[in-house]
């Protein structure tokens, strides 16, 4: 089964099936994984920060970063998912060419996945952010394996 | 023939746009109009009038009495909106169609000329701006793309590695391998429709605003809206989001460039719509 992921989203699921997002420009798509379980998810958000508007991020917390992730990693805890065993790859964050100021939403979308993981001591496995492409994100609830696919290219593994 | 002199046949090639969608934009572009004449126009069309109400009484407007009439769909929707739609249905046959070379399929195509429609639109309503044909202009920025495609198929990497090595945007990057650009091609077939001269220099230079002589709101609308659909990632091709953001355009607008409140508040109504938007056509 393929769960699909949209934008202010997130999903967790089981073996066997796969989780997708599709598109992530300047959001960022994180991929969590326990191996041992074989169980992951992923959260799609689109902008950093709740406190531009708390009343939505209280109706969509998977809209924002820091209302997402923490939920992302209790919805894989209440699962079993063991913190340790964690596997975390990040993708999206990019920018236009001459994203000023307000306008670099990749860039700060990634800093808060960075701020927060590493204030809870969890390490980013793999990621592939950044520069000006979009990308969709597959994890393989299998094998923890998460593909990465540009327009036009093949997917990689990341 | 070089690139360029193919282009521009194709671009002939390419069906003028019907009688009444010329009037609904004359009519849009007025500034105050008589609903009757409005009426009187669609009511020629029954095709139209069809798709029209069909539309008005889709969840995405979530009017519970049916709307049955052209009449009452202008009473209801507002004529503005009425207008917006008989273009917008319109615009369906030569937007909602793969762009080869971007590789885009056709919905991707449609969603994304529709979010840029949608947040012209919003912004302009934000700022207090015109906004008649900022719709209409949203909704064709990227026409050109279907011309431009098929000759980008055979040099897409190509241009992708001049945007790598050269840090140049994707845009500049049509120039050099094909002679020529999609807001520029786009332009030409606007011309060939004989949409008003705004309308031609808003998908001229939706891209570059700041080589618009007479920069114009509109343009700079078309601009910043598409920057916020092209970051979200929505309908992104092989060309990406590896365009450039104007600070003239920004500057213009009167959105300030520091304060993020303005773009991210923007940015969340737009992803509000998105899920209007894919309701509306299906999954």
């Amino acid at each position: 089964m393929v769960i699909v992921v949209g934008m202010g989203d997130m999903k967790v699921g089981e073996n066997p099936g796969s989780i997708l997002t599709y598109a992530l420009g300047s959001c960022i798509g994180i991929s969590a994984y326990d191996p041992v379980l074989k169980v992951g998810g992923i959260l799609h958000y689109m902008l950093p920060d709740a406190s531009l508007d708390p009343n939505k991020a209280r109706k969509n917390p998977y809209m924002f970063g820091n209302t997402g992730i923490p939920l992302l990693f209790k919805s894989l805890y209440k699962l079993g998912v063991v913190k340790s065993r964690i596997q975390v790859k990040i993708a999206g964050g990019a920018d236009m060419f001459n994203a000023l100021g307000a306008f670099n939403i990749g860039k700060r979308n990634y800093m808060m996945a960075r701020k927060l993981l590493w204030k809870n001591g969890i390490l980013i496995t793999t990621e592939d952010v950044g520069g000006t492409i979009s990308r969709t994100m597959r994890l393989e609830l299998d094998t923890g394996d998460v593909f990465i696919k540009c327009p036009g290219k093949e997917p990689y593994t990341l | 023939m070089s690139d360029v002199g193919k282009i521009i046949n194709k671009v002939r090639e390419i069906k003028p746009i019907p009688a009444i969608v010329s009037k609904a934009f004359a009519l849009l572009s007025e500034e105050d109009y008589d609903i009757g004449e409005v009426e009187k126009v669609i009511s020629l069309d029954p095709g139209i009038t069809a798709d029209l109400l069909k539309m008005a009484n889709s969840p995405f407007y979530g009017f519970k009495s049916k709307i049955d009439t052209v009449k009452r769909a202008i009473v209801v929707l507002g004529s503005k909106n009425v207008l917006d739609i008989i273009i917008t249905l319109h615009a369906t046959t030569f937007i909602k169609k793969d762009a080869p070379g971007y590789s885009i399929e056709a919905k991707q195509m449609w969603l994304h000329a529709l979010m840029v429609a949608f947040t012209c639109d919003a912004i302009a309503r934000k700022l207090g701006l015109r906004s008649d044909v900022a719709y209409t202009a949203g909704l064709l920025h990227d026409v050109g793309k279907q011309v431009l495609g098929e000759f980008l198929k055979k040099k897409v990497e190509n241009a992708l590695q001049i945007v790598k090595d050269e840090n140049v945007s994707f845009l500049e990057a049509e120039r050099r391998v094909i002679g020529t650009d999609h807001a520029e091609v786009g332009a030409i077939i606007a011309e060939n429709w004989n949409f008003p001269r705004e309308l031609v220099n808003a998908i001229r230079f939706h891209h570059e605003p700041h080589k618009s002589e007479e920069l114009s709101e509109l343009t700079c609308l078309v601009h910043v809206a598409d920057c916020m659909v092209l970051s979200s990632g929505i309908g992104t091709g092989t060309d990406g989001l590896a365009y450039e953001i104007d600070p003239k355009a920004l500057e213009k607008l009167g959105i300030s460039s520091i304060d993020p409140t303005f773009i991210d508040s923007a940015y969340l109504e737009l992803a509000e719509k998105l899920k209007d938007i894919e309701n509306e056509l299906g999954e």
